[in-house]
């Protein structure tokens, strides 16, 4: 009785304990095995497209320079005469509002540097150039500059205080805030210790010019890192030249782009090099024939490749290798080249900044830098100022064929096609402003070249600051 | 004159117990002149036994009529009474009077000219040795008292003469008082209702005197007296019925000017008589309160029977006041009622098992956990509070954490009305205990988990084996637990006090079966441990619904134990389901944080997150690689796995099988949780942290094992060493991240914001700050903080489980979004009109530096640099920082409104909340003396048995040990009635003497000393105190 009972138990215990653990082998089995459904609710986000700020554009004025009378060499001056500044807006009607900038640094020209100020909308773009020419005993030639955004960081690859080169950095806030400017200056020699060169001021709605023989003397070959914290500053480097007694040109140098391990610089415009060549073994004029600057923001040495592609036709391209120290800047000569326009894609193994240098010495000595610049799609908007032979000098870096279209004012459209890898110019009337619509993105810039005169400024896109931001509310 | 006696019999559904009463009555050595039969709406053959009496008279009523009103409607047909000495004889079906008993009634009167009512010794019907009642009175509230209640009969009230009152059956009474009187009160069917008579018998001047030589047998089934069963609804019912009794008599004989004031008190009284009732553990005395005091205010029959008193009232209420009994001599026999049940209580416990706290190694393994904790935690131990996971620090006052409890407005972000979670209440009880520094208690917490596991753990332990190294066995494995130790590394804090209650959880359930007190500790923790881990919730209600099927007589105790957990949880499941994300409710409460996705591997190790603990990158640096790592730590729960598995086959399989069960369900609740991802931190969708349900699965796994190895006899050290070392081993890496700095938690001063912005709030308690932080996909995530940062206590899922943004989140979003930009619109001052008069750009997290974050890092402070009504203030550890200065004066974001009261929604889910949890805390609370005991309690846990649910061995164990015990008690009793005689002296004078200290002293040594004796031998020496504590006192 009681034992038939216990073995009942028994049974039922063993039979508990099997399910038991039948029920744990058939989790774990299904945990492994059956695709279960999983549940997500997301997560609560906000894309937030800013509205379209107040574009900003500025000019950096009038040339900004060390005077030659020694007498107030102290005080930098600013160069007035034969200064032009053309500015537009699309669509027509658009309210551009003109300032000035007040420039203490510098004074003399009557002229002040100009801000375009249009209230932010679709569709609305604003431009301007400027261009000035020299024929005066100590600085002759042609300088050309956009009218630029001004941004928070940016890189300037141009410029030289050997003798007889003078640069000015000339910084133009056109912002409400003034600005607290960090200079980084790099030469042949490496990182330039300047203790004047951070916390810079510059006021708000004013620009402020500094010699940059003050604070890296005797560099052949200097690259400028400059930050702004507090408000935004367009940096552009001034230089001149005078070999012996020789003036040897002057230009306006733009930013170029920030390190990245692919640049591209739209045109370059390569003339009288025969010329240079023989000119050139003179040690002072040194600096004449056309030359890459590069500078390897790592300790790491870079090899560079880079390609020249002629705007015309045909012409196959040029392809040098060279070989970059890391933390310095080097200045490469461009190999042989016929006189031509060429467009320059960099591309290295580590991050570098780039910038390069044309000359010419017929009819009158005057050089130019050429910044890097990315790419732009859609339609933009660029003015020509007065100048000889304005060209528009694309790239194209992509495979796909951009077909452009070029607008101005008052004439007929002009249509081109950038082939896929290569590059193009298209003749501009001085004066005017054009409003150019690509298929494709390339990279866009303006050159004038007639007898001693050479210049040439890049045409930006629109600072990415205004691009849509994702907000996790609450997070 | 000779007496003439009218014997009135009243049978109502008497058939089972008439026979005994008929042949007693025919045995009678006097017998009565006439007997009068009244058969009370019988449905069985009543009615033929009493025809067969041939009866004088016989009446049969259809309704169901009182013991009282039958005997007024018998006396229709009988002859008005001639002279005084004509009595009646009031019997019932089950009054078996003993053959002298009339005869011996009749000599009490017959010498008393003066007594009009005499009341036999009533005994009981199946153990006539026994007196189930002799003589009745009142204290000086009116509470009615039996003065002898079930009490081995060894003469010791044989001396009882002069009483206030009799019990009703076998009262011999005067007929002509009968009728003066006006018989008993139509208002007390059966309780008082003998007495109320004989109360009105003293105030018509007569004597009412108990008769000890005449004995009635009666069976309490409830028709003359209230009843003596022990069925839980006739408890229940009997209680309510003298409850209404006694607040009857207190409207009948208060003076006249006093009836209002007590009739406005009834239901009063019955309110704060609920909450006393619950403290004394008589939850099923509740409703009956309420009944009483209904059914009395409005009964009608208060009038008639204050008339009658008036009527026939000849002397004073002073007269009946030496017979009332004095408070000390009620307290006397509590105590002792008392006594009675707490030696039963520990006899029907059995071997009652010693905890040994000290010397089973409980200390020893609690010690050691604080050392370890000490060692483990030690970076942590300065701090003010604790940040990283789901942690925060507490707002600063116990009152700013009670303010946030409730249905209201919650404070986050730009706040919204809504629910709080349950966790809110656990956080504020936590910052109530360091009320000076709420955030403390979160560090303590942290200092002293370990020890507190250890505690918890071995306690539980003890519950399932005796043997000492066991319990450290699993004391050790549930402190070292990879789940516990993982939400310890992760700064999961729901999931640390969900493995800190669980083992609590099971102690309470396990002893719920026999006492209030410890369902009601169970129901609270049940609704901290959802508070804490709502993941848990299915587990534990399939374990509850299980409990409730096999708890038999303990169903009352069971049934209820979620009853607080659904009340802290209703508003938020509520508001969860009716935005439609019902699945939303199991989210964990605290600070939404990403944590890692977990593989079947981990999750089955207890590891709630991929990575086997940390082992995976230890392995990868020494170049082990991953599947080898994953190889080795799964044979690391094997030898604790196998000992487990060995359990469901050895002697006790049954606990090992609920263990197991455990197991699973735990296993199950944690995979479940990786699949339910229901709230976001910033980006990233945040899924249950399934530790808590791993948890519950390393329960049911120790818990196996423990039971396994308790039934080996030998060598149980050997496996059980393995199983420990290996776990260990699995947990080192996790338990000594704090110590090596790797942890999410870290220790904090309690500032989450600048100090610029903390003085500001010293000010302003209410300045808005803005903290954008950048993701690694180069977005941003925004939250506007008030004073001087979020709180932890102010965290709701209702908000992290949010799937779409709100209009104001959107709002904020867009301001954001344009502020980070260059934009067109100065979106600084519609965030100063929102009340925001700072922004904190947060550094991007370590794990999320990437070039994205940097570039929103620079495109969002160069857009604050250049916005001109920004004044950039510096870098501060929480990042850098600017203040909004364009608006005009302080920006402050509105104030809190409505607060949790401020709604007459949220003051009545307070009330409810605070009505339910302070009934189950005074139900919880040992009440001590006031707790009820005894026959009289309406709700008696006494006589249930341990749970019986865990283990049928157990229960045949039970079943023996029953058995054998009343065995033995009925050979007590009759030892004890051969004795009677000899110990009857002494006995009677110490029961009706004053009570003695020294006396009661005495009976508790009694008591205390066979409880001890009860250790080694179970049995035979414990039935003796368990039957009467009054017998001892004699003997």
């Amino acid at each position: 009785m009681a034992s038939k009972s216990s073995i009942a138990r028994t049974g039922l215990r063993i039979a508990t304990s099997v399910v038991v653990l039948a029920a744990g082998v058939a989790a774990v089995t299904a945990a492994a095995s059956v695709p279960w459904p999983s549940l997500s609710t997301g997560v609560p986000t906000v894309t937030v497209t800013p509205d379209a700020s107040d574009q900003t554009r500025v000019c950096p004025g009038t040339f900004v320079t060390v005077p030659s009378d020694a007498s107030s060499s102290s005080k930098l001056t600013s160069i007035g005469g034969s200064f032009a500044v053309v500015t537009g807006a699309s669509p027509d009607g658009t309210d551009v509002r003109v300032g000035e900038l007040a420039t203490p640094d510098a004074t003399g020209a009557d002229e002040k540097p100009t801000t375009l100020t249009a209230t932010g909308a679709n569709g609305v773009l604003i431009a301007g150039s400027q261009t000035q020419q020299f024929a005066g005993s100590d600085l002759v030639g042609l300088a050309s500059a956009a009218c630029a955004e001004p941004t928070a960081e940016s890189w300037i690859a141009a410029g030289s205080t050997t003798t007889g080169r003078t640069s000015t950095i000339v910084l133009s806030n056109p912002t409400e805030v003034s600005a607290s400017v960090t200079l980084a200056i790099f030469s042949e020699a490496g990182p330039v210790t300047a203790p004047g060169a951070s916390g810079i001021i510059v006021p708000a709605n004013s620009q402020k010019s500094l010699t940059l023989a003050g604070l890296a003397p005797d560099a052949v070959s200097p690259v400028i890192h400059v930050t702004a914290t507090g408000g935004q500053v367009l940096a552009s480097l001034e230089q001149s030249v005078v070999r012996s007694l020789d003036p040897g040109g002057a230009d306006i140098a733009g930013p170029t782009d920030a390190p990245a391990t692919t640049h591209t610089i739209a045109g370059v415009q390569i003339v009288s090099t025969s010329a240079i060549a023989e000119r050139a073994v003179d040690a002072a004029s040194s600096d004449l024939p056309a030359a890459l600057r590069v500078y390897v923001p790592g300790t790491a040495g870079a090899a560079v490749s880079v390609t020249l592609k002629s705007e015309t036709l045909g012409v196959p391209d040029v392809t040098a290798s060279y070989s970059a120290v890391g933390g310095v800047v080097t200045d490469f000569p461009f190999p042989s080249l016929p006189d031509d326009t060429y467009s320059v894609t960099v591309t290295s193994d580590q991050p570098v900044v780039v910038g390069a240098r044309t000359a010419v010495v017929s009819g009158g000595t005057d050089f130019a830098w050429s910044s890097a610049s990315p790419a732009i799609s859609g339609t933009f908007l660029f003015a020509t100022a007065v100048g000889p032979n304005p060209k528009l000098m694309l790239a194209n870096s992509q495979s796909a064929d951009a077909a452009i279209t070029l607008t101005s004012g008052s004439g007929q459209p002009v249509t081109a096609t950038v082939a896929g890898n290569s590059a193009t110019g298209i003749p501009l009337a001085a004066a005017t402003v054009y409003t150019v619509t690509t298929s494709a993105p390339v990279m866009a810039g303006v050159g004038y070249l007639g007898d001693g005169l050479v210049s040439a400024f890049s045409i930006s896109p629109p600072s990415p600051l205004a691009s849509p931001v994702t907000v996790y509310p609450g997070g | 004159m000779q007496a003439r006696v009218t014997a009135i019999l009243v049978a109502h559904n008497g058939g089972d117990r008439l026979p005994r009463t008929l042949e007693a009555l025919k045995a009678q050595t006097r017998q009565p002149d006439s007997l009068v039969v009244v058969d009370v709406a019988s449905t069985d053959d009543s009615a033929a036994r009493l025809t067969e009496m041939q009866p004088n008279g016989f009446l049969s009523s259809s309704t169901r009529l009182s013991f009282g009103s039958a005997v007024s409607h018998a006396l229709g047909v009988v002859s008005p009474p001639q002279s005084e000495d004509e009595w009646l004889w009031l019997l019932a079906h089950d009054s078996a009077p003993e053959p002298d008993a009339l005869a011996a009634l009749l000599a009490a009167v017959e010498v008393n000219p003066s007594v009009a009512a005499a009341g036999p010794k009533q005994m009981e019907w199946e153990t006539p040795s026994f007196i189930a009642g002799f003589g009745e009175s009142v204290t000086r509230f009116g509470a009615s008292v039996q003065l002898v209640e079930r009490e081995l009969d060894q003469a010791q009230h044989d001396r009882m003469s002069d009483v206030l009152g009799v019990g009703a059956a076998g009262l011999l009474v005067r007929h002509t008082v009968w009728n003066e009187l006006g018989g008993f009160d139509p208002g007390l069917p059966t309780a008082d209702n003998a007495l109320d008579f004989s109360i009105r018998v003293r105030l018509a001047g007569h004597r009412v005197i108990a008769v000890p030589a005449a004995r009635v047998a009666t069976s309490g089934d409830g028709y003359t007296g209230p009843g003596t069963s022990v069925k839980g609804g006739e408890r229940r019912r009997r209680q309510s019925t003298r409850r209404a009794a006694q607040l009857h008599r207190r409207l009948v004989y208060a003076p006249a000017f006093a009836v209002v004031f007590h009739w406005l008190s009834l239901v009063p009284l019955a309110v704060l008589r609920t909450f006393f009732q619950v403290l004394r553990k008589q939850p099923g005395a509740v409703a009956g309160e309420y009944g009483a005091a209904f059914r009395t205010a409005f009964s009608g029959r208060v009038g008639e029977a204050r008339r009658r008193i008036r009527t026939t009232r000849k002397v004073g209420w002073g007269a009946i006041a030496p017979l009332r009994v004095p408070g000390a001599e009620v307290r006397r026999r509590n105590a002792l009622v008392r006594e009675l049940a707490l030696s039963r209580a520990r006899g029907a416990r059995g071997v009652r098992e010693e905890l040994n706290f000290f010397s089973g190694g409980g200390a020893a393994i609690v010690v050691a956990a604080a050392v370890v904790s000490a060692v483990l935690f030690f970076p942590l131990v300065r701090s003010q509070a604790l940040l990283g996971g789901s942690l925060l620090p507490l707002s600063g006052t116990p009152g700013g954490l009670w303010a946030n409890v409730g249905y209201g407005w919650r404070d986050l972000g730009l706040g919204f009305v809504g629910a709080s979670d349950p966790f809110a209440y656990l956080l504020a009880l936590f910052g109530s205990i360091t009320f000076w520094s709420p955030s403390i208690a979160i560090v303590v917490l942290y200092l002293i988990a370990l020890p507190l596991a250890a505690l918890a753990a071995w306690l539980c332990a003890a519950k399932l084996t005796t043997r000492a190294g066991l319990r450290v066995f699993a004391a050790i494995l549930w402190t070292i637990a990879p789940p516990f130790l993982s939400s310890m590394d992760a700064g999961q804090l729901g999931a640390i006090i969900a493995h800190l209650l669980l083992p609590w959880l099971l102690l309470a359930a396990l002893s719920a079966a026999r006492s209030w007190s410890a369902s009601a500790i169970a129901s609270l923790v049940f609704a901290a441990l959802t508070a804490a881990a709502p993941s848990l919730w299915p587990a534990l209600l399939v374990l509850w619904l299980g409990a409730v099927v096999f708890s038999r007589r303990a169903l009352a105790r069971y049934i209820g134990i979620p009853i607080p957990a659904v009340v802290l949880a209703a508003p938020l499941a509520y508001a969860q389901f009716v935005r439609g994300t019902p699945l939303a409710f199991f989210a964990d409460p605290g600070l939404p944080n990403a944590h890692g996705p977990v593989s079947l591997v981990d999750l089955l190790l207890g590891l709630p997150e991929s990575g086997i603990g940390g082992w995976s990158r230890i392995g990868q640096t020494v170049g082990i690689d991953a599947s080898s790592v994953e190889l080795i730590a799964g044979l690391l729960l094997v030898p604790l796995g196998l000992i487990a598995l060995v359990a469901l086959f050895l002697p006790r399989s049954g606990r090992a099988a609920v263990a197991a069960l455990i197991a699973v369900l735990g296993f199950a609740t944690a995979f479940a949780s990786t699949l339910i991802t229901v709230s976001s931190a910033g980006s990233a969708a945040v899924s249950i942290w399934p530790a808590s349900g791993q948890s519950l699965y390393w329960l049911g796994i120790v818990g196996a094992a423990t039971v396994g190895l308790s039934t080996f006899t030998r060598l149980a050290s050997i496996p059980a060493l393995v199983a420990t070392l290996a776990i260990a081993v699995l947990a080192v890496p996790v338990a000594t991240s704090t110590l090596f700095g790797t942890s999410d938690v870290r220790s904090s001063s309690g500032d989450v914001l600048p100090a610029f912005v903390a003085a500001e709030a010293a000010g302003n308690p209410r300045v808005g700050t803005l903290v954008i932080t950048p993701l690694s996909n180069g977005s941003l995530a925004a939250s506007v903080v008030h004073g001087t940062g979020s709180t932890l206590d102010q965290q709701s899922t209702l908000d992290a489980t949010t799937s779409g943004a709100s209009a104001s989140e959107t709002e904020l979003a867009g301001l954001v979004g344009n502020l980070a930009s260059r934009s067109g619109i100065d979106a600084s001052v519609d965030l100063a009109q929102l009340g925001v008069e700072f922004i904190v750009l947060a550094p991007p997290a370590t794990q999320a530096s990437t070039p994205d974050a940097a570039a929103v890092v620079a495109r969002a402070a160069s857009s604050f640099d250049a916005n001109a009504s920004l004044t950039p203030i510096g870098q501060t550890f929480a990042g850098e920082l600017w203040q909004i200065t364009g608006s005009e004066g302080f920006s402050a974001l509105p104030e809190p409104s409505p607060t949790n009261t401020g709604t007459s929604l949220g003051l009545l889910i307070l009330i409810v909340q605070a009505i339910v949890f302070g009934l189950v805390l005074l139900l919880a609370l040992p009440a001590g003396r006031l707790e009820a005991h005894g026959p009289r309690a309406a709700t008696a846990v006494d006589e249930v048995p341990e749970p019986v649910f865990v283990d049928e061995e157990e229960l045949e164990r039970l079943r023996e040990r029953q058995e054998r015990e009343a065995r033995e008690e009925r050979e007590q009793r009759d030892g004890a009635d051969e004795r009677d005689g000899a110990d009857a002296p002494e006995a009677e004078a110490l029961g009706s003497a004053e009570p003695d200290a020294g006396q009661r002293d005495r009976a508790d040594e009694l008591v205390t000393a066979s409880a001890g004796q009860n250790v080694g031998a179970p049995a035979p020496a414990a039935s003796t105190p368990r039957t009467d504590p009054e017998v001892n006192r004699g003997e």
